[in-house]
């Protein structure tokens, strides 16, 4: 049998239409699932013209790798689990755990306020767990990812806006969303990204600079884009991670062109503050060849994204040229560092 | 070694494929596939070590034998019999079969908190991540090539197994005369299994961004649409 007898070309060619499944960590998944799940909901309603539903109203998404196995808190603090389909369109409040990909859909809640559901993260869930508030009225959803700290997290939670409207997506869009991105999340260390990427070593009094802090970033760039891009579809290559440290997003929508769709990839860097200028330069160089290698033929415009948590920020005088020759966006985006003398960036085996 | 005992290689193997096993029965439950019959279970090995070059892993087995109730791995008999037995899975629809020498029993398997737990321990190595990975990104293909038309959230269980029947090294095999279905004649051959994923996945890539999984599931969609017309 050859390569050609596997299939024919017919059938290759009915996965013309075929999209890629929602990407990255299996967290990174259900976040885009409750976002996908709120903004069919908000966009039903438009469309019959209803009201929008009270400020208060909420839904609850709890993440459980297998609900029907282990709900992942105490079953006794909700009611009997009901199972719910994703189509039915029925959700627009209570608590919901749910699987990756929403196959599984168990309610333990019918009625539910965002203050209750604060509540109930509060007494009820623990800071491992997955957890989405959707405040439906309000077109907003606050995730809180796995090991974030709850109690810090309930004072200030990351907060992304559900958006409905169908926007007309540009590099230079993509580009000004990427700076306040940057402004909210990673523009200081206490802002909403940044603040979980530093740890603190009490017994040496310094900061360390946490592991993959690309994939960090990426995690959170993903659901803020996906909240953001209603008509869009952002997707990460789940295959590339140990591979020269790519870490991308792509964002392809529908265009008017030949081949009916258009993306933007982004490439993303992170500056360490304990790595050599020379180092983090050719860190940068990479980032911009990788950009580069990154985009096909639908691509518009191809960014690399340098996060720079230097302690001293250098001008590096070669990456702007090389990213102009190669015809990628270059963005550097100041990070604001802990406030301490030391700053050590922690190195960690992977188990093998 | 174990404390004073050697290791020797068949209970490595053993190890091995009671991981495979436990994986693929944490997978279908991750990827919201209700609890696995025995039948399916075996199928989805056999595609399982088909496929497993695709994401740079060696299959455990390189044949299955042959019953008249489709491909059957005594190894994995064995298995679900320590799995149940430690806790790990939960049978139900427990029914004896007549014949001694192969199936024994039929019977729907499921994940049991223990179970997950034990799981996610072995995920904390790197091979362990890798060939979860694979064998759950098989499980969502599998979700979501059987979703039925009118609504992706209902799995349509009934004509699953008849899609992993259309496996094309399953049907290689079936077509040979041997008395065992072969997976790979030689360690290391490209089964046809490989051959349809790497056909699809040149294709897909040539188009727009894919992960390893989209491949999978496409791999089955296409499966699924043979098997409507078979």
């Amino acid at each position: 049998m050859t390569v050609q007898e596997a299939f024919t070309d017919n059938e290759l060619g009915q996965l013309d239409d075929v999209d890629a499944a929602k990407s990255g960590s299996a967290e990174d998944q259900f976040f885009q699932e409750c976002t996908s799940l709120v903004r069919i909901w908000l966009q039903t309603r438009e469309l019959r013209k209803e009201p929008a539903a009270p400020d208060a109203q909420a839904i609850l998404f709890i993440y459980a790798e297998a609900p029907m196995v282990d709900l992942g808190f105490d079953p006794a603090t909700v009611d009997a689990p009901k199972k719910i389909r994703k189509k039915l369109g029925t959700l627009a409040q209570g608590i919901v755990v749910c699987n990756q990909n929403f196959k599984v859909m168990l309610k333990v809640r019918e009625l539910l306020t965002v203050e209750d559901a604060c509540d109930f993260a509060e007494n009820c869930l623990s800071t491992s767990v997955s957890f989405a508030i959707a405040k439906v009225g309000q077109y907003k959803m606050q995730i809180h990812r796995a090991f974030q700290d709850l109690d810090e997290w309930l004072d200030d939670p990351d907060e992304i806006p559900v958006n409905i409207d169908d926007i007309h997506l540009t590099p230079e869009v993509i580009a000004d969303d990427l700076e306040r991105f940057h402004d909210a999340y990673l523009s200081t260390h206490l802002a909403r990204a940044a603040r979980h990427m530093w740890t603190y070593d009490e017994k040496k009094s310094v900061h360390r600079l946490g592991e993959r802090p690309e994939e960090h970033v990426q995690s959170f760039l993903l659901s803020h884009l996906d909240g953001l891009y209603g008509r869009a579809s952002v997707f990460v290559h789940e295959e590339v991670k140990n591979k020269g440290g790519r870490t991308d997003i792509s964002i392809a929508r529908p265009s008017l062109g030949k081949s009916g769709k258009v993306n933007t990839v982004l490439e993303l860097k992170v500056l360490a503050p304990t790595n050599s200028p020379k180092a983090n330069n050719d860190w940068g160089m990479k980032g911009v060849e990788q950009a580069d290698s990154y985009r096909n033929a639908d691509t518009d415009a191809a960014f690399t994204c340098l996060f720079d948590a230097r302690k001293e920020k250098l001008e590096m005088p070669d990456l702007a040229p090389f990213a102009k020759s190669n015809d990628v966006v270059l963005k550097i985006y100041s990070m604001g560092l802990p406030p301490e003398a030391v700053v050590k960036s922690k190195v960690k085996a992977k188990a093998t | 070694m174990i404390g004073d005992k050697p290791l020797f290689k068949k209970d490595y193997e053993k190890l091995q494929f009671l991981r495979w096993v436990l994986f693929l029965i944490t997978a279908a439950e991750a990827a919201g596939l209700p609890g696995m019959s025995r039948s399916r279970l075996h199928a989805l090995l056999f595609v399982s070590f088909a496929s497993s070059r695709f994401y740079g892993l060696r299959p455990l087995r390189q044949r299955a034998q042959r019953t008249p109730h489709g491909p059957y791995y005594r190894a994995a008999h064995l298995t679900l019999g320590h799995l149940v037995f430690s806790g790990l899975v939960e049978v139900s629809e427990f029914k004896a079969h007549p014949s001694p020498k192969d199936l024994q029993f039929e019977g729907t398997f499921k994940l049991t908190k223990d179970g997950l737990m034990m799981s996610r321990l072995l995920r904390q190595t790197g091979t362990g991540e890798r060939m979860y990975k694979f064998l759950l990104d098989l499980c969502l293909g599998t979700a979501r090539a059987m979703a039925t038309h009118d609504s992706e959230a209902e799995f349509d269980d009934e004509n699953t197994d008849q899609m992993l029947a259309q496996d094309l090294t399953f049907r290689a095999a079936l077509a040979r005369s041997n008395k065992s279905l072969i997976i790979e004649e030689q360690v290391g051959d490209v089964t046809p299994t490989l051959k349809g994923l790497n056909s699809i996945d040149a294709y897909m890539r040539e188009r727009s961004f894919v992960n390893s999984k989209d491949v999978l599931a496409a791999y089955q969609t296409l499966l699924r649409d043979r098997s409507k017309v078979a």
